[in-house]
């Protein structure tokens, strides 16, 4: 009677060892691209990658998160629409996640135009340097290692890392926090709580506002350089190099507006700088 | 005009003006002034009914009495100022409360009429299973900016010609509208998170 049962759990364990944890089909969708042809991707939750390549296609291959994940492909080679979701409201748990995890990686004709949706899909892109990549996510985290002339990242509470000689970098959260190094030109960052840090290079335009989040810039104006930073309650820090002239133009309510340069009103480089209750320090780095 | 020509002149403008009078006998004058007219206009008494006064009457004495109250029971102003804040600030946030509830439990050609942004056009399936992630970080954000727009309502409210604060506050309603269209493009988006999660409120309450 004991060897039955020991039998029984031994078979047991064989067969639960090999079924899949809730293993999805897997992907592999392949069309003709242009170079610079613009994709777009929506998807729930999971992993997705992003990578760029020298062939004229894009390439999608992973596995989905559960045999409820439809990939639907739609379009043409000089605009492709996919959009990964899964039937029926049953897989969401308490976690905010569905059920099983989605691993995708889309590889796209390096100069191509990404747009990325994703509720709380974690997303990594590298090695794209077209004109623009714009990514919407909810709860997501975003890891950009990219050289792109648009970037425009919009998050509720995702994370973002971003890294890369990107000419213009827009971007808006509400609580995520976000790092930004190797920008160029243009910065436009708003947030409502969240943390920004940004490290830039001769920036022509810069707007940095933020409600109550803290932020952080070390960069380098161009000439005729302007720039505009705005808190309510929290702090801004923007630390410049040295020998940069500029006119300050600052006002506060309750705050304090710290200037370690002075300021120059013959500068063609003008800076304003306002808050509510926060604090502004203009440094040198 | 461009926009460097008006923040040029914006920065011409004197920053902070403080009344050069005490305005409140001229106001008063003018108060009694319009009730006269009223009174010879010969409508004021019959157009409205007997109650109608009688509710005015006692709405104007709370309003008196949360206006003057504080200053008698806390001797120091900023305290008062203070208190004053808290009674706004706490109804503009149960206003924006009730707004919000609406916006959830409302139909979807209500939340169309807030405009479409076209930016957040996930599906209804993905947007409203996400509703309980979404939905907290959202409020958090509305209700912390909303209390940056009080504060400068109220700043406002006692250096009326302040530019800067003008302008902050601008921006701060700006940046209000655009969370809360996000919101309703959500909502509008997550039907079916409205129908799972309507157990308990995004505040904490429940409801049937």
């Amino acid at each position: 009677m004991r060897n039955q049962y020991l039998l029984s759990v031994f078979i047991a364990s064989l067969v639960i060892s090999a079924t899949p944890a809730m293993a999805g089909p897997s992907v592999d969708e392949t069309r003709a691209m242009q170079a610079d042809g613009h994709i777009s991707l929506s998807m729930v939750d999971g992993d997705l990658d992003v990578r760029g390549w020298d062939n004229d296609s894009f390439e999608l291959t992973g596995e989905l998160g559960t045999d409820k994940h439809k990939v639907t492909v739609t379009g043409d080679e000089d605009d492709w629409d996919i959009e990964i979701r899964h039937e029926g409201s049953w897989g969401w748990n308490w976690k905010g996640s569905s059920s099983g995890n989605t691993r995708l990686t889309l590889k796209v004709p390096h100069a191509a135009r990404v747009d990325l949706e994703s509720v709380s899909a974690d997303i990594d892109v590298a090695g794209l340097d077209g004109a623009h990549l714009g990514i919407e996510t909810v709860s997501g985290d975003m890891d950009l290692d990219v050289a792109v002339a648009h970037i425009e990242l919009e998050s509720v509470s995702g994370d973002a890392e971003v890294r890369g000689n990107n000419s213009r970098l827009e971007l808006e959260t509400v609580s995520g926090d976000i790092r930004a190094s190797g920008i160029q030109q243009h910065a436009d960052i708003e947030s409502v709580s969240g943390d920004l840090r940004l490290q830039a290079v001769d920036l022509e335009n810069l707007q940095a506002g933020t409600v109550s989040g803290d932020v952080i810039i070390d960069t380098s104006l161009a000439n005729r350089a302007r720039v505009r930073l705005e808190t309510h309650s929290g702090e801004i820090e923007l630390n410049l190099p040295a020998d940069t002239r500029f006119d300050l133009d600052s006002d506060t309510f309750s705050g304090d507006v710290d200037n370690e340069f002075g300021s120059d009103s013959n500068s063609d480089i003008s800076i304003d700088a306002e808050t509510f209750s926060g604090n502004i320090t203009i440094s040198k780095k | 005009m461009n926009e460097h020509q008006l923040d040029q002149r914006l920065a011409g403008l004197q920053r902070e003006v403080a009344p050069g009078r005490d305005l409140w006998p001229g106001i008063e004058q003018r108060i009694d002034a319009g009730a006269g007219q009223s009174t010879a206009g010969g409508g004021g008494a019959a157009r409205y009914p007997r109650w109608f006064a009688l509710a005015a009457s006692v709405l104007l004495l709370v309003a008196i009495g949360r206006v003057f109250l504080p200053s008698q029971t806390q001797s120091d102003p900023a305290a008062a100022g203070q208190s004053l804040l808290a009674v706004s600030a706490a109804q503009e946030l149960q206003a924006l409360d009730q707004v919000l509830m609406q916006l959830r439990g409302t139909p979807e050609e209500w939340l169309d009429g807030l405009g479409q942004s076209g930016r957040y056009g996930m599906s209804a399936v993905l947007l409203g299973e996400a509703a309980p992630v979404w939905r907290p970080q959202l409020i958090a954000g509305l209700q912390e900016n909303q209390k940056a727009i009080i504060s400068l309502r109220t700043a406002l409210s006692q250096q009326p010609e302040h530019i800067s604060l003008l302008r902050q506050l601008a921006n701060a309603e700006r940046r209000q509208h655009r969370l809360l269209r996000q919101w309703a493009d959500f909502n509008r988006s997550g039907q079916t998170g409205i129908l799972l999660t309507n157990t308990t409120n995004d505040f904490g309450e429940k409801h049937a």
